[in-house]
């Protein structure tokens, strides 16, 4: 007890530790891979996410996140046929992915890349009609950006993603469908 | 001197005799050879693999064909599995036997040359078509007439039998019941008398003249009803000539689409050409066909109606190859064949009526069904077997026509069979009248009662499919040329079956001359009937069938 409370009276100014945690809520630009999707819902959407980091070792981190994704689009006709009609859609996916970052920080900046597992949850609905369909896709994700202490310990961050996300499907040609894809994204942070 | 110039001479001839038949003693290459091809094949079986190969005969199992040898060598190759029968089949006729046991193959080998094909069922030759005379009564033949027109196809054998317990019944019911009013005509005592007419004839085995007699009685009656009725004779194995009993009734709309109700006249008996009564084989039959004739000549038809008794089916079911290869030969367009053999002997009470159908058929057999629980108190077993071929209906599945065999039981358990015994106080006619009345409504059911309020024309239907990611669904855009007169709306109905159980679509009539079905599983062919209605709700027959994504229709 001594001991511990000299240490303490030496750290009378105690050593600035490097913050632990970075909780992110980021948002950006998501361009999937699956032509099929695209022809679907179109080229780009807007992706949601909050990720937590815990930082190892100074140059390692590990992170885990959610991603949501939403999009509206309208039923493509098959082959070479000309639809008179099509039906409205609307495409809902829940990402959780985990894995292991590299840092490297200078001057307030930290930059970073890795990767992870990632686990897709989706449902798609016909809306109006009574057919829809849900399930699950598994892949990986891998992700670089830097981020940026902007005052205490708000810290802006900025990072470019790729998600591999397959799922089996009837409807496809190739009896599977990507539904990840490349995306950028900007957001804020919190890190303690 | 005289001698040896005698000897020389003979020598001489002989010698030069042998040198010119020399060429002809040379064994020539055959043209065909006779094989068995098993259906079950474990290598993919490309459309090259068979070119050459000509079905003779389809069975549950396996195949009789007609085959180049030069073919032989290909279908090893790509692992087909044959069996050659006979390398030398030009001028030789073939039978069908189907044996009552396994033992009695013995029987036949002595009489022939004999392949045992497929359980009870062996190919037998014996030089000559005489087949009929030289085997015992119970023994149950069809004589093999060469190629018919019927692709062959490799694959797991389709079999089945069935008893419906939950059948399918007809969405469509009618205000005005034209085919229950039909069917409560039917007479069990008419039935019994031309039975016992039939009998009287003391035998009809084909070649007697009391056959021919038994034939003029039945195109007598015929004509008696106003029917357009003939004989059309036929050669049987090259020594007489007898003639099936052809009546018809012209189809009101399209004449040329027929339906065919029949069964064999003839008979025979371990006493043939003196005591052959025949009470239920096949006088059962011949007296359904009779009575549907009775009571369907007051109606008029869509299809054209064809009451047919055949002749010389025991000789191996000539009258019935001779009439379905010159329907398929003029084009005929034959919708359904239900053929009644033996349709009057009970082994137990209720007896269920076995309804026996190629994998082809089996649309006919489950339509046939539907007519039964709706019109008739009967128990049905469905039989789906192609090697159920020793009656008139096999000749119409080698033309490639969808037929049925009605019979009290496919595993023979009349102990009168083909004996002087099988007379008419051995039946249970109120067995035969059921059937009757079943045979009478699925006829019916088939020709389509005439209605004076006529379906919609020209119905054409178009598919598109949309998908999604995960999803896909079929549109079905249906267009029909508008009805006249009082026509207030339109029924459609859709099936997956084609031909029956159609599923009218909506509550309520449209109005339109056109509907869209939407959201249907694009893996499913659908097929659709059109009918008119008027304001009193009377309702036209059902219009052409079509299936989506084709603009050919087909009337049912």
């Amino acid at each position: 007890m001594t001991v511990a409370l000299a240490r303490t009276g030496l750290a009378g100014q105690p050593e600035k530790q490097s913050p632990r945690f970075d909780v992110s809520v980021l948002a950006g630009v998501l361009r999937p891979s699956d032509e099929s999707f695209r022809a679907l819902y179109g080229g780009s959407h807007v992706p949601i996410a909050v990720q937590l980091e815990y930082r190892l070792r100074p140059r390692l981190a590990l992170f885990g996140g959610v991603q949501f994704v939403g999009a509206d689009g309208r039923t493509v006709a098959e082959g070479a046929q000309t639809g008179d009609e099509d039906f409205p859609l609307r495409f809902t996916a829940y990402s959780i992915r985990a894995g292991a970052l590299m840092l490297t920080a200078k001057r307030g900046w930290t930059v970073f890349a890795g990767g992870g597992a990632n686990y897709s949850s989706y449902h798609e609905e016909w809306t109006g009609a009574p057919i829809a369909a849900s399930g699950a896709a598994y892949g990986f994700v891998a992700q670089a950006g830097a981020r940026h202490v902007l005052s205490g310990p708000i810290t802006l961050s900025g990072a470019v993603e790729y998600t591999y996300a397959p799922a089996d499907s009837d409807a496809s040609p190739g009896g599977r469908i990507d539904l990840g894809g490349l995306g950028i994204s900007l957001g804020v942070g919190i890190q303690f | 001197m005289k001698g040896n110039r005698l000897r020389t001479c003979i020598f001489s001839c002989v010698a030069c005799l042998l040198l010119f038949s020399a060429p002809t003693a040379v064994p020539q290459t055959p043209d065909t050879v006779l094989v068995k091809i098993e259906k079950r094949t474990g290598a993919a079986v490309s459309a090259g693999t068979l070119a050459g190969v000509r079905a003779v005969q389809e069975l549950d199992t396996c195949w009789i064909a007609e085959s180049p040898p030069q073919a032989l060598s290909r279908l090893r190759r790509r692992g087909v599995a044959f069996e050659v029968l006979d390398r030398s089949p030009a001028d030789k006729t073939y039978f069908l036997v189907r044996v009552p046991g396994v033992d009695d193959v013995d029987t036949l080998r002595g009489l022939g040359t004999v392949w045992p094909i497929e359980g009870d069922l062996c190919l037998f030759w014996s030089g000559g078509e005489n087949v009929r005379e030289l085997l015992p009564p119970e023994f149950v033949i069809k004589r093999l007439s060469g190629p018919i027109p019927v692709a062959i196809s490799l694959g797991p054998p389709i079999t089945g039998r069935a008893v419906l317990r939950r059948p399918p019944v007809p969405a469509r019911r009618e205000q005005v019941d034209l085919i229950a009013e039909m069917v409560s005509q039917v007479s069990p005592e008419h039935l019994t008398a031309h039975i016992r007419d039939l009998q009287l004839f003391q035998t009809r085995y084909a070649s007697t003249p009391n056959c021919e007699e038994s034939g003029n009685y039945i195109l007598d009656f015929f004509r008696g009803l106003g029917l357009e009725a003939q004989v059309d004779y036929f050669p049987v194995a090259s020594r007489f000539t007898t003639g099936n009993i052809v009546a018809t009734i012209p189809g009101r709309t399209a004449p040329d689409r027929v339906v065919i109700v029949c069964a064999h006249y003839d008979s025979t008996s371990d006493q043939r050409l003196t005591e052959a009564p025949g009470a239920d084989d096949d006088g059962s039959g011949t007296a359904a066909v009779m009575e549907i004739a009775r009571v369907l000549a007051g109606y008029a038809f869509d299809f054209t109606v064809r009451l047919i008794c055949f002749s010389a089916e025991e000789w191996g079911l000539y009258g019935s190859k001779f009439y379905a290869e010159e329907a398929r030969r003029r084009g005929e367009q034959i919708i359904g064949v239900v053929n009644m053999d033996m349709v009057a002997y009970t082994d137990q009470v209720p007896e269920d009526l076995d309804v026996v159908a190629n994998p082809g058929s089996e649309w006919l057999a489950d339509r046939y069904i539907a007519s039964v629980r709706t019109y008739a108190l009967l128990d049905t077993l469905k039989v789906v077997s192609s090697s159920f071929t020793g009656s008139d209906h096999s000749p119409f599945w080698d033309q490639g026509y969808s037929a049925l065999c009605l019979i009290e039981d496919t595993t023979l358990r009349n102990p009168n069979y083909h004996k002087v015994t099988d007379l008419l106080d051995t039946l249970n006619m109120e067995f035969a009248t059921s059937v009757t009345r079943a045979s009478l409504a699925a006829t019916a059911d088939l020709a389509q009662p005439f209605r004076e309020l006529q379906p919609p024309t020209a119905l054409t239907a178009r598919q598109l499919v949309n998908r999604s990611l995960f999803s896909r669904a079929k549109t079905v855009y249906l267009q029909w040329t508008p009805g006249s007169g009082r026509v207030a709306g339109y029924n459609v109905y859709r099936t997956t079956t084609p031909g029956q159980l159609y599923q009218r679509i909506g509550r309520t009539s449209v109005s339109a001359s056109s509907y869209v079905d939407r959201l249907l599983d694009p893996r499913i062919t659908y097929y659709y009937v059109v009918t008119a209605v008027d304001g009193q709700g009377s309702e036209s027959n059902y219009s052409e069938q079509v299936s989506d994504g084709t603009q050919g229709a087909q009337r049912w």
